[in-house]
């Protein structure tokens, strides 16, 4: 890591309960920090932002230094260049959409004139002109969520935190809003976190995953690496779901590889992507006969045993994660390189509209 | 549309009884004092020198505590809504107490203070010749020491129902303290703010035993409204009664004006 973008080692102690918190983030990339509730999640978003102090470490920004207890160094909040969208967005309800984004333009110091350009500007971006005048009660949840992000984005702030942006909403707006704050994760030139509880998120919007767990960082990777090598029990049911992207017709997806995914969602259309729990998926010695949909060859490339659960990662044309039981794994005697089917009932295929 | 009660939404018949003797009781002198006006002359009572002067005197007074508390005030129920400061639960005790202490004990407390062999007072006469106790500014000491908590109290609780995600996301979007509480908390607590503010007016107006201890019962420069009704009680009591109605008025109308936050949904 150069001097370039966000990063973070640190430790908080509040109460009874200590965060350790390492991450790097570099510019126009997207961590997921992912994690159970009451894992320091939101912890570990306060101190980043400077909303709380850190007890020991230190946070950094481009190379400088936004907190550090050993060098007597606290930026507070408001003298940090990091944009928020709080859970609940926090939209301040007695201004309007454009005064809640001028909001942050005018607090930095910029002039009325320049702040009225810049408010429509992000306006447009947004596409929040209509509802410039509205008051935040006004709004549907899926704009509040926008405005929050054209508010905390309006400053140009070097570094973005998302405190689980989506969960507010309903799935099928989420699934609009999620697609459309990916758009524009992917324009944000700066460092971006998003704090999530929901793999879909840290799936379809980052670039990296860090799963946070009991107040300590278990694992950081790719979401594929995470998906096929958890280290972690949460870890491995949270992100052991794969996702597989594709254009889907009649709620069929096909994929860039040629295959097609029956998917619950027959009104399914345009970019989307089908979600399989490794629980649904089935694994057998032969090809199964009845239902032709979903039915996939394969090899075990992954054998990882916990207590009561196995999981397997078998690659093929549609490369699946499936959890079996140990009877299972002895009766079918699999071993690395086996050679197996797996199918998945197409109503156990979540489909989910990128678009 | 009138909802009709369920049964069993009606109280019993005896306790029913009683809330209606309460009702009685709480009506019935207010509506003897409005049966008692001389209206003939009521005019004229209104408007002879020593009543326009009380009037004058106690809106003058009123209206300075009331300024003084909010200015006071607001700071002291933002330190109690948000600080994590020791002793705050010593501060709370602080702000209630002018609420349960008879106000003339409070009037002997300001005696102490800032009578002119007060512990301040002294201080204040011999080095800068001012005095407080037996003036107009007196009074106003007097109404805002009595009359301040109403707004403290008001306004803490207004503050400390806001969510602080308001503050921390101004915060984060560079706004200092200062303009947090300009731009974001006070607006969101102005109507709380509006109520606190009339009520303090209300109760510093009526305020009668902590005035006539540490300022006295001066025409002019202390007799305020409520001091003017008692002086005159025995001497013309068609004045008098002018006056408690004048004051009766007032109150009606402070209550109008907070229908919203109290007679409609009750005190909460």
């Amino acid at each position: 890591m150069t001097n370039q973008g966000l990063s973070a080692d640190f430790t908080v102690d509040r109460n009874e309960f200590q965060l350790d918190c390492k991450l790097s983030v570099a510019p126009g990339e997207v961590l997921a920090l992912v994690g159970p509730n009451g894992a320091g999640k939101s912890t570990a978003l306060q101190s980043i932002s400077g909303l709380i102090s850190i007890t020991s470490g230190e946070i950094k920004i481009g190379g400088q230094v936004l907190d550090s207890p050993a060098a007597h160094c606290f930026i507070p909040a408001h003298s940090r260049n990091i944009g928020v969208v709080f859970q609940n967005y926090a939209l301040f309800p007695h201004l309007s959409v454009s005064a809640n984004i001028a909001f942050g333009p005018r607090s930095r110091g910029a002039s009325k004139a320049q702040t009225r350009e810049s408010t429509d500007a992000v306006l447009a971006q947004f596409d929040l002109l209509g509802l410039a005048r509205k008051r935040p009660a006004e709004l549907s949840g899926g704009q509040a969520q926008r405005v929050a992000l054209a508010r905390a984005l309006a400053t140009s702030p070097d570094a973005l935190l998302l405190d689980e942006p989506l969960s507010a909403l309903d799935a099928v707006t989420a699934g609009h809003v999620r697609s459309e704050l990916g758009k524009h994760l992917k324009k944000f030139q700066g460092s971006t976190i998003i704090v999530t509880h929901n793999p879909l998120d840290a799936l379809l919007l980052a670039d990296k995953i860090a799963i946070l767990e009991n107040g300590q960082i278990t694992q950081v990777g790719s979401p594929s690496e995470i998906a096929q090598s958890p280290r972690t029990d949460y870890a491995a049911t949270l992100m052991g779901v794969t996702l597989i992207r594709g254009r889907a017709t009649n709620g069929v997806i096909a994929t860039p590889n040629g295959e097609s995914i029956s998917t619950d969602n027959s009104q399914l259309s345009g970019s989307a992507a089908a979600i399989i729990r490794p629980d649904t998926v089935s694994v057998h010695l032969t090809m199964p006969e009845g239902s032709p949909r979903n039915v996939w060859d394969g090899e075990v490339s992954d054998i990882q045993q916990t207590l009561d659960r196995v999981r397997l990662v078998i690659r093929g044309p549609v490369t699946l994660s499936a959890t079996i039981t140990p009877a299972s794994l002895n009766s079918m005697n699999l071993q690395v390189g086996s050679r197996v089917w797996t199918s998945v009932k197409a109503i156990e295929v979540a489909g989910v509209s990128l678009d | 549309m009138k909802a009709r009660n369920l049964a069993i939404d009606q109280s019993p018949k005896l306790l029913m009884a009683l809330g209606f003797v309460a009702i009685a009781f709480l009506g019935l002198p207010l509506l003897s004092l409005l049966g008692s006006v001389n209206w003939p002359d009521f005019p004229e009572l209104l408007s002879a020198p020593a009543s326009l002067e009380a009037i004058r005197l106690s809106i003058v007074t009123s209206l300075s505590a009331t300024v003084i508390a909010i200015f006071l005030g607001v700071p002291l129920a933002l330190i109690m809504a948000r600080s994590h400061m020791r002793g705050l639960s010593f501060v709370r005790v602080l702000v209630l107490i002018p609420l349960v202490l008879p106000p003339v004990v409070g009037g002997v407390a300001l005696l102490m203070a800032f009578g002119r062999r007060g512990i301040i007072g002294s201080y204040l006469y011999d080095w800068l010749g001012v005095q407080l106790p037996f003036t107009t500014t007196g009074v106003v000491l007097a109404q805002t020491f009595v009359a301040m908590p109403f707004l403290v109290i008001t306004v803490e609780s207004a503050l400390r129902s806001l969510s602080k995600d308001y503050e921390h996301a101004a915060s984060t979007l560079g706004a200092s303290r200062m303009r947090i509480f300009i731009r974001i908390q006070l607006p969101l607590i102005a109507p709380a703010l509006a109520a606190g503010a009339l009520l303090t007016w209300a109760r510093a107006l009526g305020e009668f035993g902590a005035t006539l201890t540490f300022a006295g019962n001066f025409p002019g420069v202390t007799q305020t409204l409520p001091l003017a009704v008692y002086s005159t009680l025995d001497i013309d009591r068609d004045q008098a009664i002018s006056l408690s109605v004048v004051m009766l008025l007032i109150a009606f109308a402070a209550l109008f004006g907070m229908r919203d936050r109290f007679i409609k949904s009750g005190l909460t």
